[in-house]
């Protein structure tokens, strides 16, 4: 076969073929920070971030850094814009301070859709699907999302994606019943370029990462097109890692730690694709009495909002320049004989917010979040509810109340609302959503509570192992903070964790996630069903038996005069009356007609004749021939 | 007891009227039980099944699939016509498949005119046109080969050419009825292994470079694709819908034992991967290539980079004779896709072999696009392979494929649909027959009948000489018995077949039933007293 007028063709197209190896319009960086946290915990904190000005749709056909799946994702869905968590464990505010990431425990995951005419309907049908995918793309159970556990958040969330003025939608649904594992860090893993070959990635290995107190995979995908211009987009795709070691969980001595300790070799080099790699760690605060080895090349100084961090900076691409094959590696050097209570204990965030379940019974409760503002300045609170069908909330039972700090009893005081948005739930259709916002004073607490009562479910909605209990969903509180304490999220135009260096904003919005509740519904036996139609069908059949004899037969009582009156002569008469050696037990079962049964008036005439006992001994012995149907 | 020993004492006429309540008692309870009860419990513990017209689907394979063509042959003398097509007519009388109509051309109005076989082929059209599926054998003294192929619906013959070839060139190139023998064969060790094509597919080009630092390997890949996939995919989509995509994949381990080879080249060796390793390759790559959001089948094509250190990577079969033709290393497996080896040129590799830095370098389009474009063909089942002495073939000079080739192609997706579609059908009705337990709701019946409908009108459409049509129709059936065979509806009752379904209610059943039969007995003894009573 030949194709020989296609040479020209090809001739042409590769003087003007423009293509690299790392393309220039799609850039992929790699970030590692490590932060000391108190009480011997190491947070470290993954970022893989794939930046793509895509320009037209047309070119999602044509993928390079970007995995095709999300390049597929945005051609079959309206998205706009997603973010899925996938998280073990919960993270400690108080004594922690914020994440860079947030997440809550099991799944999580919340998408932005726009369209020209996009419905309603459009939009729950997209999201079941796009939920559908990834739960084959991560391997997680994303599958059970749909309109039973999803709201369509009003206040909470906002939109990260641009241009983000006109008609949107928005869907969210946590699974707090969803266990992390290897299964997920792996396909997880395959959506980076250099997937876990080389690079921060192959510190990641399952052994290591599901050791850890706290470990959160996320994956966020946003959109960002020029205004009326939809042929100008960038796609921008952000995995993380987040990860908090706890050092006495380590087998060591003292609190050394380095990046062999903690993920079981050292780093490789870097992903060859990635425009940077570097890792930064954290030398002020907690960081601050670990001496580094090799000490940092760099040093960045960031005043945020009135909160300054020191990271010491480390360029892969400069420490593996010279193409040695041997593998990096930090230590944190701790002072010896140090004591712990020396050490320096950490400002307690200015908002932290738990979650209790109060009541008694299987049949009434009382969810109760506890928000507490340590700042001195009131604050804006915003906490959203996302309560599933099966518990049935009650509106005019939500009341907030307030405590100053210091004091322990709640009194009656109460805040009023700023803002209530509500949309009660159904039964086996739709979660109960409340998002409720109010000014919450500074130095205080706010108790919101609102009662509750438990259905009981059919028994094909228990989930397996359903003694374990349900899931009432984390709730979720947001507030904007005037200060950078302790904050070090991105900002909301930056993409990658040097963008939030200096980046002081007038406030900061900062999202929390309580802890998730666990009720123990009713729990029948399962093979119930089973059991009640074999008893009912035996109970029936019992019932029936008696009912149907006393119902259609007569019965006669037969007296025969020569009864033999020992064992053995009665089995001799047995087998040799009725002519042929039958068996007893086959005798008795058929009786020819007028073998037994003597008509009324000759049965009336034999009764005086015999005594009861001897009665009752023939009726032991062959009841059947004495029963006759008349 | 106690009271029926007392009842015994009444006199016989009392006994006698409470008879009659126990009779009714009887009847009663065997209306109740038998009339009633076990017709309702079989009606709602029935499984929920559409009828479906089950003979008439188990018949279709009765009915063999016999497709009309049409053949003109036109010779300048039009005894030779007359003869040519007598011999024909009896090599295809006895055909099951084929029912062919050979028809002579009578000389154009202004043949003379015609100096070249296309003016020829252009005069014959005008006054003879045809239609979908048809060709034609054109006389042309003047040939070098017996016979002669063009890219149209038409092939030309010399005057010497026989009867015989021209039924062997039917039978093997046009009609293949060979491939169309192995599609109907119900051998399964005669049967087309390939599958029926699906309504649409993903062609997923994947750039596959492991060593991104050390290979510079540029390649503008979208627009390789957009210039020779595409369009030749745009020319072929009747049948099936094709959505191209591209990707670059890095860091791709691959698990395969090279071997080196010495050679005369500047590096001095190269690198040799034998033909019983290809499946482990494949397995390797094709674990590499992401996943998808659609649940299209995909064709892949791999464009496999082999890193400077293993480079260049040749093909070796199992007796160590090396297996590149003019520079090409690819292999397809179908329906997985195909992968091309594309080796650096050798001065990127030695510029590697002498430590200095990497060159960039591009890969050539068009070496690589030729390869992917004959792999398409034959993953597709586009082209005829099969080479016969004295044929030849005219060489492709646009991207679309040969016309007689594209149309044996449609001709044979159809017979494979509508046998493809009967026998999807045939097994779903025998499983029916064999699994109690199997749904067939509302939605899957209307598929299964309106894909049997479609099977029917295909059938008549091969007949009646409009390949189109049928083409269209078989396609149709064969999504919908697709559709009705894998609906996820079928299996509704999985967890409840019928053997517990008696094991459940067995103890209830028992024991009523027992007696309420027993009580027949009863009656008839009742009966026969009765009539003994009138006798006297």
């Amino acid at each position: 076969m030949s194709w020989t007028h296609l040479w020209c063709v090809g001739a042409l197209l590769l003087a003007t073929a423009v293509a690299q190896t790392t393309p220039k319009d799609e850039h992929f960086h790699e970030e590692l920070v490590v932060r000391p946290l108190s009480g011997d915990h190491v947070n470290t904190y993954f970022q893989f971030t794939t930046r793509w000005h895509y320009g037209q749709k047309e070119n999602l056909y044509h993928t390079q850094l970007t995995p095709r799946v999300i390049a597929e994702l945005l051609q079959q869905f309206d998205v706009k814009e997603l973010h899925i968590g996938l998280t073990q464990g919960l993270w400690r505010y108080e004594t922690w301070g914020y994440p860079i990431v947030e997440a809550t425990s099991g799944a999580e995951m919340w998408a932005w859709f726009k369209a020209t005419n996009l419905t309603d309907q459009q939009v729950d049908k997209q999201w079941a699907q796009l939920a559908n995918v990834f739960s084959g793309v991560l391997c997680a159970s994303l599958n059970f999302v749909d309109n039973t556990n999803s709201i369509a958040p009003k206040h909470l969330l906002r939109p990260q994606f641009m241009p983000a003025n006109r008609e949107n939608f928005v869907r969210y649904a946590s699974l707090p019943r969803e266990i992390v594992c290897t299964e997920n860090l792996t396909p997880w893993k395959k959506l980076l370029p250099c997937g876990s070959a080389s690079g921060f990635a192959s510190l990641l290995n399952s052994g290591y990462v599901h050791n850890t107190k706290y470990h959160s995979l996320g994956l966020k995908v946003r959109t960002l097109c020029q205004d009326h211009d939809e042929d100008n987009c960038i796609l921008e795709m952000t995995q993380t890692a987040n990860l908090v070691y706890d050092l006495r969980l380590l087998e060591q001595s003292g609190n050394d730690f380095s990046l062999r300790r903690l993920f079981g070799m050292g780093l490789n080099g870097y992903c060859e694709l990635a425009s940077s790699s570097k890792i930064y760690v954290q030398r002020n605060e907690l960081g601050a009495r670990y001496q580094l080895v090799p000490p940092p090349p760099a040093e960045e100084t960031t005043t945020r909002g009135g909160y300054t961090v020191v990271y010491g900076v480390y360029d892969m691409q400069e420490q593996f320049q010279d193409q040695g094959e041997r593998l990096f590696n930090i230590a944190w050097l701790a002072p010896k004989g140090e004591l712990r209570r020396n050490r320096q204990k950490p400002a307690p965030p200015p908002i932290y917010a738990h979650r209790y379940l109060l009541g008694q019974g299987q049949e009434r409760g009382r969810i109760v979040t506890e928000v507490t503002n340590s700042h001195y300045a009131p604050l804006p609170i915003l906490v959203q509810e996302l309560i599933p069908w099966y518990v049935h909330a009650y509106l005019h039972t939500l009341n907030i109340r307030r405590r100053p700090l210091g004091r322990n009893e709640y009194g009656s005081e109460t805040l009023p609302f700023k803002l209530l948005h509500y949309a009660p739930g159904k039964q086996r259709e739709l979660p109960t959503h409340l998002e409720i916002g109010f000014l919450l004073p500074g130095q205080s607490s706010a108790l919101i509570t609102i009662d509750v009562d438990y259905l009981v479910l059919k028994w094909l909605e228990y989930p397996p192992d359903a003694n374990h209990g349900h899931y009432i969903n984390a709730a979720l509180v947001a507030s904007a903070l005037p200060m950078g304490t302790n904050y070090s999220a991105l900002p909301l135009e930056g993409h990658l964790f040097a963008h939030s260096f200096n980046a002081t904003r007038p406030s900061y919005v900062l999202g929390l996630h309580t802890e998730a509740l666990i009720v123990s519904l009713p729990t029948p036996d399962f093979s119930m069903p089973y059991n009640v139609i074999c008893l009912a069908c035996t109970v029936v059949a019992l019932a029936f038996g008696p009912i149907h004899s006393v119902a259609t037969k007569l019965i006669v009582v037969v007296r025969q005069t020569s009864a033999p009156r020992n064992f053995l002569k009665k089995l001799k008469e047995k087998l040799f009356s009725r002519g042929s050696p039958v068996l007893p037990t086959a005798g008795e079962a058929d009786v020819p007609e007028g073998a037994g049964c003597l008509p009324p008036e000759e049965q009336d005439a034999n009764e005086n004749d015999n005594d009861e006992e001897e009665e009752k001994e023939r009726e032991k012995e062959d009841g059947e021939d004495k029963e006759c149907a008349h | 007891m106690e009271t029926t020993s007392v009842s015994t004492v009444k006199p016989k006429r009392k006994d006698k009227s409470e008879d009659k309540y126990r009779i009714g008692a009887t009847i009663a309870f065997i209306v109740v039980i038998i009339g009633i009860g076990v017709p309702m419990w079989w009606k709602t513990t029935t499984v929920y099944r559409v009828t479906l017209p089950s003979n008439a689907i188990l018949g279709l394979s009765e009915q063999p699939i016999k497709t009309a063509v049409q053949v003109a042959i036109y010779t300048q003398g039009s005894s030779r016509a007359q003869l040519l097509i007598g011999e024909l007519q009896s090599a295809f009388n006895e055909s099951e498949i084929w029912n062919v109509e050979f028809k002579h051309l009578p000389p154009p109005s202004r043949s003379n005119e015609a100096h070249t076989p296309a003016a020829l082929e252009k005069l014959l059209l005008q006054e003879h046109p045809q239609s979908v599926g048809d060709f034609m054998f054109i006389e042309w003294p003047k040939l070098q080969e017996e016979v002669l192929l063009t890219t149209e619906r038409s092939a030309l013959i010399r005057s010497d050419t026989t009867a015989n070839k021209l039924a062997q060139v039917l039978h093997s190139k046009i009609l293949q009825t060979y491939r169309i023998n192995q599609i109907l064969s119900t051998d399964d060790r005669l049967g087309a292994k390939s599958e029926a094509p699906q309504p649409a597919y993903d062609v997923i080009v994947s750039v596959l470079n492991p060593k991104p630092r050390l290979t510079h390997a540029q390649w503008n890949i979208s627009m390789a694709v957009k210039t020779y996939v595409e369009p030749w995919l745009a020319q072929v989509s009747d049948i099936s819908n094709y959505t191209v995509r591209t990707q670059w994949k890095y860091r791709v381990a691959i698990e395969a034992n090279l071997k080196q080879v010495r050679d005369e080249s500047k590096l001095g060796r190269h690198y040799a991967l034998q033909e019983a390793d290809l499946p482990h390759l494949l397995t390797s790559i094709s674990q590499n290539l992401s996943a998808s959001t659609t649940d299209k089948p995909a064709i892949n094509l791999v464009v496999y980079i082999p890193p400077c250190k293993t480079a260049p990577l040749h093909i070796y079969n199992s007796k160590q004779q090396l297996l590149t033709r003019n520079g090409v290393d690819a292999f397809i497996s179908p329906p997985w896709g195909g992968v091309i080896i594309a080796n650096p040129p050798e001065s990127v590799c030695l510029a590697y072999a002498n430590d200095e830095q990497p060159l960039p370098y591009h890969v050539s389009t068009t070496d690589n696009m030729q390869v992917m474009l004959d792999q398409l063909h034959k993953l597709l089942d586009i082209s005829s392979e099969l080479q016969m002495e004295g044929v030849k073939t005219v060489d492709i000079e646009q991207l679309a494929p040969r016309r007689w080739e594209y149309e044996a192609y449609l001709r044979r997706s159809a017979i494979r649909h509508i046998a493809t579609a009967s026998r999807t059908l045939q097994s779903l009705i025998n499983l029916l027959d064999q699994i109690s337990y199997i749904v067939i709701n509302d939605d899957v019946a209307a598929a299964i009948t309106s894909s049997y409908a479609d099977i029917l009108a295909a059938k008549v459409a091969l007949l009646e000489h409009r390949l189109g049509d049928a083409s269209a129709l078989a396609k149709r059936a064969f999504v919908a018995s697709e559709r009705g065979f894998f609906d996820a509806s079928l299996l509704a009752q999985l967890y409840f077949p019928d053997e517990q379904k008696y094991a459940i209610y067995i103890p209830l059943f028992l024991p009523v039933l027992v007696p309420v039969l027993s009580s027949f007995n009863m009656l008839r003894k009742v009966l026969q007293n009765l009539r003994k009573e009138k006798q006297h």
